[in-house]
């Protein structure tokens, strides 16, 4: 061994200034001592960070451009605008957009401002349109990570990994109706299964498991994606309790997702750098290419299709209105405009402040949901009560909206105060979304798609009243000292299904010779046997303050006679089944 | 009669000559042989200087082709992430995430809102920031090629400067160190070598390896438990108990690692002011925002636990925080939890971050005691 003190200190100077430095010590190894260095250093490249500027520059120059020109297709618009002069922003589509689709969507829940809200978004067809591979099974896996993040990461055919993103959401819960607003039930990780079919996506699997005294358990999820939003984070539904959450407001507060459209792009600038890029796992000399996003607020919803009217059978100022439900995420509601001027070139801003032209707004929260209905034909089963439509059973109640799910459309019963049958309408319809946007119907617009258009969303229409007044009741008879008749029955103030009765104009009065037999109720067999008088309810001498109604049948020889009393409207609408007596 | 040869008398006075050097020669061989005087010879260690000298040449010239490499492919991941970089692992729990998010993976660089019937375009990325991101994403990059190089190269060691079109200077704030050793080792390219193979620690070994300063700081980096490029400093209580747990680690058959431990109120500092590549202070110039990722350290120990040199970041050797998955997390937490003679545990795991363990009666550790857990906010 030998002690080696204080060697000395070696100083050098290279090109970057950095100083050398040795320094002995006592050692009783083979180490004498120790050399340091401060490895600084200088790096250069031809490229320029103004790329960020000038790309930012062209973008928001078209943006700029397709909003102030009140682009139809403003998406449309951008691309066309950052795509021209040689340029070429198009990204390529991958398969990880399948993750994005729903992460993205997914973060825009948790990131809603407020809170017990009910998220609802499924799949689209984010770019995933691989023609050479019609058919794929992917599956998206979610556990905990560290807090507060969780990861996603995208399988194809449970095995090669496509994807990983994190997510700041707390962590995994899951949750009943009951208690959503309360505990949280802690979940170790959720799969997803979707099955892409010619660019068509199904998820046919949405599970959970979680342990449970420490055995794995596994619950079903709601495959809609209907995720509560509480205090705590976001909860993904129990698919058991699924149609709780369903329901509408004021229950429920149902936000559909995404609220705002995104536009990527993938800016290629020609200049080149020497890179490894995961893609293909390789390093090599590769083109820089400037990924970035916009987003734009969602296009107001596309115009209704296969609008049409019909008349209510057998009821009073209605009609009914059928149009194709539309598949486009966050219609809220829909708008029916109906005037008796036409507005089909009026702009939406004006219509809306023109008092003459009536609005109806219908919530498509929860519609009632039916298999088949003929909307042609109803009947009477029993009267006092609304016509029920053939094939359904039942009536069509008014300002409801029912879904025929068979037909993909909507049929709404629509009864305004100001609607009134006999009247030539123009009705039109439009789709509402959340934030109360609908087609502007600016015909000033080139080639603006969303206007109104007979037979799409626009037609003329006049209701029918052919309600009947309901049938005449305690229908008795009184003998004059001179030996007269007089008859005596009820005011009639409901209509045949039960409503009110406003029209009431007369009464018939059927008789005939009648040969024996006591007071006999028959049913209806007025025919041509029967002589008929026609009577004003002025002629009956009965009125809202006095309920009883009476006529002297002065035209009756002696004998006995068999009489029916019908009350008929304005329309002459008269129900058959009279009240008779004998 | 016998003439006498007179060149023969000549030879013959040589042949002494000759006879007597021999003498002498073989004299002085034997006479000193079996005698060391020396190990070395003259100029010996000023060779290993050299060599060192030498070292530090390829570790500079590793360090000057890495920073061209990560230039070039700091660039490129740059434009691909729309000149955005993403803090993901911070000290507090808070993700400094951009704030605008992201569309199919794009980082979103307007937003158009409708109020009031008209359009407005919502500026969200500032290409000012592109710098400091590349800084940020080089640091990344950099790491990366230095924690390879079998030397050990200090990592987020750099304050940068930009220059334009496009120069980068990496100013190092710690220097290299390379060992002179009394005889030249030859470098071992072995890929057996490199194995992570749990090994139980040699005491005496990891005395020589370690130093310990007077305020009771032990200094372990460049040890086997301390993360290559990585600084690793700790309280001397704390680094037994680190001991310990490697102990436990490798009856396992694992091994534990360190990547951050002590920092000094210097270097939070630092951090707090966006001194280091995160440029915490560009980011967040609001400090009640900035609270929100890095902590101030005005706080003290309490709220900075890092400053106490109590404090671990640890994971399994060979992995990194995205590629341990849970069964590992769950392993390292059963690890470095596991009870001591005492039967106290010899660290408790912050709950929201799997990777964080304190030790040696810091605030969170005695509040855990007191609860009776091993894994505390």
């Amino acid at each position: 061994m030998i002690p080696v003190m204080l060697v000395g200190i070696i100083t050098f100077v290279n090109n970057n200034s950095i100083t050398g430095n040795v320094v002995a010590e006592q050692s009783d190894n083979e180490k004498i001592g120790t050399y340091s260095v401060m490895p600084s250093f200088r790096a250069k490249i031809d490229y320029s960070l103004q790329d960020y500027s000038d790309l930012k520059i062209k973008l928001k120059t078209a943006i700029d451009k397709c909003f102030a020109s009140k682009q139809q297709d403003v998406k449309d618009c951008i691309r066309t605008e950052t795509n021209k002069d040689g340029y070429n922003w198009n990204c390529n589509e991958k398969d990880s957009d399948v993750l994005y689709d729903f992460t993205d969507k997914l973060k825009e829940c948790i990131n809603l401002e407020n809170e017990n809200y009910v998220c609802r978004f499924s799949f689209d067809s984010r770019g995933f349109l691989n023609t050479e591979k019609p058919k794929r099974n992917f599956e998206i896996k979610l556990t905990n990570w560290y807090y507060p993040r969780i990861k996603a990461e995208l399988f194809e055919d449970d095995d090669i990994l496509l994807g990983t993103e994190f997510i700041e959401a707390g962590k995994l819960f899951y949750t009943d109706y009951e208690n959503k607003d309360k505990e949280s039930k802690n979940l170790d990780s959720i799969t997803i299964k979707i099955n892409y079919e010619d660019g068509i996506p199904v998820v046919t699997d949405s599970h959970a498991t979680f342990k449970d005294k420490n055995i794995d358990r596994t619950v079903g999820l709601s495959k809609i994606f209907l995720i509560y939003k509480s205090k705590e984070g976001i909860k993904f539904i129990d698919e058991r309790f699924e149609s709780s959450f369903r329901g509408p407001e004021p229950a429920n507060t149902i936000i559909d997702l995404p609220r705002m459209q995104g536009i990527d792009f993938c800016a290629k600038t020609g200049k080149k750098v020497t890179a490894y890029d995961a893609s293909d796992g390789k390093v090599k000399e590769r083109e820089i290419v400037y990924k970035f996003a916009i987003m734009l607020p969602n296009p107001v919803p596309a115009p209704v299709e296969l609008f049409d009217a019909k008349d209510n059978l057998k009821a009073e100022n209605s009609a009914l209105l059928a149009w194709g439900k539309d598949s486009q995420a966050g219609i809220k509601s829909y708008s029916v405009y109906y005037s008796t001027k036409d507005f089909i070139d009026v702009e939406m801003s004006d219509i809306k402040k023109d008092n003459d032209i009536k609005k109806v707004s219908i919530l498509i929260n929860n519609p009632i949901e039916i298999e088949k209905v003929d909307l042609d034909k109803c009947e009477f089963n029993p009267t006092n009560e609304p016509c029920k439509y053939k094939n359904y059973g039942n009536p069509l109640l008014k300002n409801k909206l029912y879904y025929i799910k068979p037909e993909n459309k909507f049929v709404y019963v629509l009864s305004d105060v100001d609607f009134k049958d006999e009247t030539d309408y123009n009705i039109a319809i439009t789709a509402v979304n959340d934030k109360n946007e609908e087609i502007d119907n600016d015909n000033s617009i080139k080639d603006n798609k969303n206007i109104f258009d007979i037979g799409k969303n626009y037609l003329w229409f006049s209701s029918n009243d052919d309600l009947p007044p309901a049938k005449i009741i305690n229908l008795k008879k009184e003998t004059g000292s001179d030996g007269k008749i007089k008859l005596l029955w009820d005011l009639p103030t409901k209509n045949l299904d039960g409503t009110d009765l406003s029209d009431l104009k007369g009464f018939n009065i059927y008789y005939r010779k009648y040969l024996v037999g006591p007071f006999v109720i028959a049913s209806s067999n007025i025919d041509s046997s029967f002589s008929k008088k026609e009577i004003r309810v002025s002629d009956a001498g009965c009125s809202s303050s006095q309920p009883q109604c009476g006529y002297e049948m002065e035209e009756l020889a002696s004998g006995q006679y068999f009489i029916s009393v019908a009350a008929f409207d304005d329309k002459n609408n008269e129900f058959k089944d009279t009240a008779q007596l004998t | 009669m016998l003439r006498r040869n007179k060149k023969g008398i000549g030879l013959e006075w040589y042949m002494l000559i000759v006879a007597v050097f021999i003498g002498f020669t073989t004299f002085f061989v034997y006479h000193f042989s079996g005698q060391k005087i020396m190990d070395n010879f003259i100029g010996d260690y000023q060779f290993s200087i050299l060599r060192s000298v030498q070292e530090s040449e390829k570790t500079l010239f590793y360090v000057d082709q890495s920073a061209q490499y990560s230039l070039e492919q700091s660039v490129y991941d740059l434009a691909n992430s729309g000149g955005v970089s993403e803090i993901e692992i911070s000290d507090e729990e808070n993700f400094a995430g951009y704030e605008c998010g992201k569309y199919n993976d794009a980082y979103v660089w307007y937003q158009v809102i409708k109020k009031d019937g008209k359009y407005d375009a919502q500026e969200c990325f500032d290409e000012k920031s592109a710098e400091t991101n590349l800084a940020y994403t080089f640091n990344r990059n950099l790491d990366n090629y230095l924690v390879s190089y079998p030397g050990n190269i200090p990592t987020d060691n750099y304050k940068y400067e930009f220059k334009n079109n496009l120069e980068i200077i990496g100013l190092a704030a710690l220097p290299v160190y390379i060992n002179i050793f009394k005889k030249e080792i030859p470098e071992d390219f072995s890929t057996e070598a490199r194995e992570i193979k749990p090994k139980p620690l040699d005491a005496k070994q990891l005395d020589k390896d370690t130093t310990k300063n007077s305020e009771g700081f032990r200094d372990f980096t460049g040890t086997d438990l301390c993360a290559k490029g990585s600084r690793c400093v700790l309280k001397e209580n704390a680094f037994q108990q680190l001991v310990k747990a490697q102990d436990a680690a490798v009856k396992k058959g694992i091994s534990l690692e360190v990547y951050s431990a002590y920092r000094s109120s210097e270097q939070q500092q630092a951090l707090w002011n966006g001194d280091t590549p995160e440029k915490y202070a560009d980011r967040y110039k609001d400090p009640t925002v900035r609270i929100k990722y890095v902590c101030d350290p005005k706080g003290g120990e309490i709220k900075c636990p890092h400053l106490s040199g109590n404090v671990v970041d640890i994971r399994l050797k060979g992995k990194t925080t995205k590629t341990m998955n849970s069964a590992e997390w769950n392993i390292l937490y059963s690890i470095m939890t596991s009870a001591d003679s005492n039967k106290q545990p010899l660290w408790v795991k912050y709950s929201n971050e799997p990777w964080h363990f304190e030790c040696c009666n810091t605030p969170r550790y005695s509040r855990a005691i007191e609860k009776g857990v091993t894994s505390i906010v």
